[in-house]
């Protein structure tokens, strides 16, 4: 009976990000590389367990605080100073209180409540405009919420760069309400972000659209280094007019990946409206997971709100930034002494995790099948996995399937 | 004269157009959600809500739906806070978990129902994957269904139902329907009227079925009634969900309160089923629970599991880790898992006690009323049979909270105002 519907059940596709790390256990070259994990690496290659994390941890274990649920929205102090760091603490609109902003499982499940909540109440339009590319999750997300997907021009494969002219361009006919969804920084999986005064152009185009933005930020402070710099997009918008939809996650700039982490924040006309979104987010959040995860928001909150922790962690977060650029320059230092003519300047103007090398498929083969090198067949390679002792290597073996 | 005039009121007049252009942009501009009407308030926060409001000291929240000491407080398994210590001391990492889950986790939890010896373990015939709790797991397996189970897009319920449940199914695109089974009459289960809407029910339809200690009613078919239950749904091809968030925490033995939902498999039923850590490990707010799909050999179960993961990426890519490391680490390591059956029996027993200690005092009150169900009810809550009347003038006149349906959370009730309870309800009820 049952046997006879599961029997209709296909075997899915494997992910493809998964099947590199997969392939990569199975390697036994001892000089083997994992440049398709979008997780830090220290320069040793292990995982970072950021010091004000244990610290706020450790608070968190002497008060004895019970398991109680969170409310459905998530924990208020947490919400509170999530939209703080995103919007800077003396923002108008926390100010005047017009927005919105709970707690979520992380980047993904952010961008879901949101996906969820344009669909149900954004009748004005089903589309929504990626950059091109965007990161894979984001395709079956907004499509399992029951939008339809649509993209703008973005990465300029020639320059390895940003395609500014073509994403005004594609912009610039995008049916009006639409929904567009842009990277706030370090762009996944280019790497490749606007610079301010491309910013401040695609805002004004994207107003006169009468375009719905989301901002997807996952990266804030990791990577610029600077926290503010990175929320600068975000900010501008909002200054702008614009009435956003914010992801945020703390995956990578806390480095709480697995305790899932993050918000999403709805900007309203006015307190009134914001109180009408939050009724409805909690009305579609309760049948999904009822209330969030308790131990990572703890964390997280403990952080943002004391003082010392606050600044240890912004020292943290500006240290691996700091070491992925390092990496970056060393890959392109190195890679000019084994004598490559090729311009790597791309390696170093990108931003954030992700790194576009501009290398092709046959070319990344070559790479996993003779040096043992894995990454994702797009030639994207995550620079957390880039260590100075490696780094050398990478060069070597890059030098050697393109020159 | 008349020119200056004519010139000031024309640019007048554009300035004017041009702040009402500019006010409108930006109203137009700022106004994404207009329709968004304000939603209904959840029903048993507002009983919370109005329970913090009142001042008095003998106040009672009967619509907490969480366990509590006999001193009334949240409770904190000691069984948990050891396995935290334990975790703590290993200084493990924070990666993202496989999108399934921690494996350590999945196949103890699936153990904990299934029971280590069960077959269908052996076989590898069915996948569990971690959830966000028991809500979580009822949201993949209600998608999944959605996705998979084309034949059918019914889902029947219980009547009544934990009231989650309808939008849980409903927003993943299954229609509702229901069976009978609460009997008001007798406060008991109505198991004529279950068996004959069973039998109606269409080919290929989804059953839900409270594994044990239903809510909200506390009403749980007998050993023998499951028995014809099972007979009953086999018969009608039905496609069984077991929604299990109180195994342990209903009887106080783990192996009774899942003794339905392993019946119905050695009988051949390939179930979906729920479960949750919440209760019966107190793990609340850590979001903890498990799905399984029990398939028809192991082949079925690997290709579900990728259709699975499919599924779940796209709503949060992979479950947190803190509570499931906690209830791994309790589930397989031999001297807290004594601990936590010694645990869980004690909160179920004093939910028993608090039950008989109900009943005792409403005869000592005088009441001449059958109480007997509130005993033979079990788990958390009790539908106590109070009209919505009588659950006004708990509130009104004697600060009893709980929800409109006359159910109340056993779990409020403590040695300390069992006698105010019963009191307060022999005086509504006289």
């Amino acid at each position: 009976m049952i046997s006879k519907c599961m029997s209709l059940v296909q075997m899915g596709p494997p992910d493809p990000i998964l099947g590199v790390t997969e392939a990569f256990k199975r390697d036994t070259n001892p000089k083997k590389m994992n440049l398709g994990v979008g997780a830090y690496r220290d320069d040793q290659g292990k995982p970072f367990v950021l010091s004000c994390v244990r610290k706020a941890e450790a608070q968190i274990a002497a008060k004895k605080l019970d398991k109680e649920y969170l409310p459905i929205g998530g924990l208020a102090e947490f919400s509170k100073a999530c939209s703080q760091l995103a919007l800077g603490p003396d923002n108008e609109v926390l100010k005047s209180g017009r927005s919105i902003t709970i707690q979520t499982i992380s980047g993904t499940g952010s961008l879901r409540v949101g996906a969820n909540f344009v669909s149900r109440f954004h009748n004005a339009s089903r589309d929504v405009y990626l950059p091109k590319p965007s990161w894979g999750n984001h395709t079956p997300i907004f499509r399992d919420a029951g939008m339809q997907l649509k993209a703008y021009s973005y990465y300029d494969p020639k320059t390895c760069g940003f395609d500014f002219k073509g994403a005004l361009h594609d912009i610039s006919k995008i049916p009006e309400k639409s929904v567009i969804v842009l990277h706030a920084c370090a762009h996944n999986p280019t790497g490749v972000d606007p610079r301010p005064e491309q910013w401040k152009e695609m805002a004004a185009l994207i107003k006169k659209r009468n375009l719905l933005v989301f901002f997807d930020m996952a990266y804030q402070g990791f990577a610029s280094g600077d926290i503010d710099r990175d929320a600068w997009a975000v900010r501008d918008f909002i200054e702008q007019g614009h009435n956003i939809l914010l992801s945020q996650s703390f995956a990578k700039n806390m480095g709480l990946y697995g305790e899932r982490v993050g918000g999403f924040t709805v900007v309203c006309k006015d307190v009134e409206e914001a109180k009408r979104v939050e009724s409805q987010l909690k009305i579609l959040i309760r049948p999904i997971y009822s209330n969030p995860p308790m131990n990572g928001a703890r964390i997280a909150s403990t952080i943002l709100n004391t003082p010392e922790l606050y600044k240890e962690w912004l020292v943290e977060v500006k240290d691996m930034a700091d070491r992925i650029i390092t990496m970056r320059e060393m890959f392109v230092s190195n890679l000019k002494k084994e004598g490559s003519t090729h311009n790597w300047q791309h390696v170093t103007e990108q931003i954030g995790m992700f790194c576009f090398t501009g290398l092709k498929p046959e070319q990344v083969e070559r790479l996993i099948k003779e040096f043992s090198i894995y990454m994702t067949k797009d030639g994207r390679i995550s620079v957390a996995g880039v260590t100075s002792a490696n780094v050398g290597y990478l060069a070597h073996a890059i030098h050697a399937v393109t020159k």
